[in-house]
């Protein structure tokens, strides 16, 4: 899967976990300057993760995956791992 | 507490805080540390929700089906900490997401439902829990919550 077509899907999911418009999220902005950004939310949108591209995803990984762009490399490097 | 791997007798009064009309969980059958924690609820024609779901059809509803599940994860979850000895008495367990729930079959008074969770992520006080509900061999739901923690206030 492309890397942009991995950020979409990313988008989707970030703007219905945090009631967004995708065109609103910025690829940079660290998710805990999100209102609603909680570890509930972090553990939330892992799950997400996993059902949307079929990866497992270690909640250690969280912590480098702190923005759309740095999910979207992390994403893509798991996938490309499979 | 019981030891980590063992069929000593979990009281269940002992591990939630839910009490009548609201505990939906009879017994659990059997837990082993860092797996699964089998449960078991028994379905009643006596109990208070088939007086309207449904008149002369009673049928178990679906969202109480999520809080059998709740309640024997919350019993994992309590019980996983006691081991780690990360629990807190100060916070709450709370449900923050219900994930992907399917219900596969209508639980009818009569039913024996057994529910087997186990703790598949943890961040934090956070954790997802993941199960499956049986009367018999016949799957009649499945699922998982994201549990979280308030604090008692």
């Amino acid at each position: 899967m492309e890397a942009t077509e991995i950020k979409s899907k990313i988008k989707e999911i970030v703007a219905g976990m945090f009631d967004l418009q995708i065109e609103n999220i910025p690829d940079e902005k660290p998710f805990p300057q999100m209102a609603k950004y909680d570890s509930m939310r972090a553990l939330e949108f892992l799950a997400k993760l996993e059902n949307e591209f079929g990866v497992l995803i270690d909640p250690d990984l969280l912590q480098k995956m702190g923005t759309v762009e740095s999910s979207t490399q992390m994403i893509q490097e798991l996938m490309n791992a499979k | 507490m019981p030891s980590e791997s063992s069929q000593d007798e979990i009281q269940v009064l002992d591990y939630l805080k839910q009490r009548f009309p609201f505990l939906m969980v009879d017994k659990v059958l059997s837990w082993e540390k860092g797996g699964v924690l089998k449960a078991v609820k028994n379905i009643s024609i006596n109990e208070p929700q088939f007086q309207g779901h449904f008149p002369g059809f009673p049928v178990f509803p679906g969202v109480l089906t999520i809080e059998c599940f709740a309640q024997a994860a919350a019993i994992l979850v309590r019980l996983t900490e006691m081991a780690e000895g990360t629990l807190r008495e100060d916070l709450f367990d709370v449900i923050g997401s219900v994930m992907d729930f399917r219900f596969l079959k209508p639980l009818r008074p009569g039913d024996r439902m057994e529910t087997s969770v186990a703790i598949t992520k943890t961040m934090g006080h956070s954790r997802i829990v993941e199960g499956r509900c049986f009367v018999g061999d016949t799957e009649v739901a499945s699922g998982k919550l994201l549990f979280g923690k308030i604090e008692k206030t």
